[in-house]
């Protein structure tokens, strides 16, 4: 990954303008650059806001829902290095009880039991 | 010989009594009046006859060394008295025309000086005119930055840029990574 690539990314990530989630999820999760992806999954998980956790949990083929099991991983990774988990927890139990797609929310209840072993 | 010279010169070999009655015919009487003329110089005739010399040197000779001096010192002098009023009034003339200068100089100064005032007023409004309009060119700039979409480059990548900005050179990236790819896959 380009070294200016992962800089806006991670610029983008501690931007305190709420304009740079959607930014992230337009140019970071949609990237073809698996390492894009995962960086991007990776700092919108860090923001540990609901938009940002809302991308990564929520979105079929984003975040834990990656077709790569590398950036899936990566960001289930991420989500339990946080030290605040309320708000990951909350949207978890929002997307198992409410999400349309079956894979969608069977993702969701693994990541919420790893979080419940953690 | 004798017989020719005679006749050449018209000499009449018959006596005195020729001789008188010639000179009779020729010679007129002073008593007898010839013309009514007046002119006193009728009768003596100029022609044939050149001047050749100088009138004043012989109208000169009579007169002594010492009145010739006083003459010559006469000229020297009132030569001397023209040159120097000559002299005097080439001088003159020169300063009065410098002065005129100056005079006319002063008066133009006096009457710029006069119109002072005014010009620094109309360089004043110049001024005011010409800030005024750099002023508008900058906010017009400015308005231009903000509808423009800058390229950064690393250093300007930090959370004071906007996400605008961060988004467009995004892309940029994105497009130079795609050519990138290409000519990889050409090569």
């Amino acid at each position: 990954m380009n070294k200016k690539i992962r800089r806006i990314i991670e610029t983008l990530g501690k931007h305190e303008d709420t304009e740079a989630i959607s930014v992230l999820e337009e140019l970071g999760t949609n990237s073809q650059d698996d390492e894009v992806r995962e960086l991007t999954s990776q700092v919108l998980v860090r923001k540990n806001i609901h938009d940002s956790l809302k991308v990564v949990i929520i979105n079929k083929g984003k975040g834990i829902n990656d077709m790569s099991p590398v950036v899936a991983m990566s960001t289930i990774n991420e989500i339990l290095n946080l030290e605040n988990k309320s708000e990951a927890v909350k949207i978890l139990d929002d997307t198992i009880n409410m999400h349309s797609d079956e894979e969608v929310r069977e993702n969701a209840r693994s990541v919420k039991s790893l979080l419940s072993l953690s | 010989m004798c017989e020719t010279l005679e006749k050449k010169k018209g000499y009449d070999p018959m006596g005195i009594r020729a001789i008188g009655a010639n000179i009779a015919s020729k010679v007129a009487s002073p008593f007898t009046r010839k013309s009514t003329s007046t002119n006193p110089f009728e009768h003596n005739s100029f022609s044939g006859r050149v001047f050749k010399g100088s009138a004043l040197i012989s109208a000169d000779l009579f007169q002594s060394n010492k009145v010739k001096e006083a003459s010559k010192l006469k000229m020297m002098s009132a030569s001397v008295v023209a040159a120097v009023s000559n002299f005097g009034h080439r001088i003159s003339q020169p300063i009065i025309n410098f002065a005129k200068n100056v005079k006319a100089g002063i008066n133009n100064t006096i009457s710029a000086i006069k119109s002072v005032p005014q010009k620094v007023n109309e360089i004043g409004k110049n001024v005011s005119n010409k800030i005024t309009e750099n002023l508008e060119k900058l906010n017009v700039h400015k308005e231009e930055a903000k509808d423009t979409v800058k390229v950064l480059n690393m250093h300007q990548i930090n959370t004071k840029a906007s996400v605008a900005d961060l988004k467009n050179t995004w892309l940029e990236e994105n497009k130079i990574e795609a050519a990138k790819k290409v000519s990889k896959e050409v090569a």
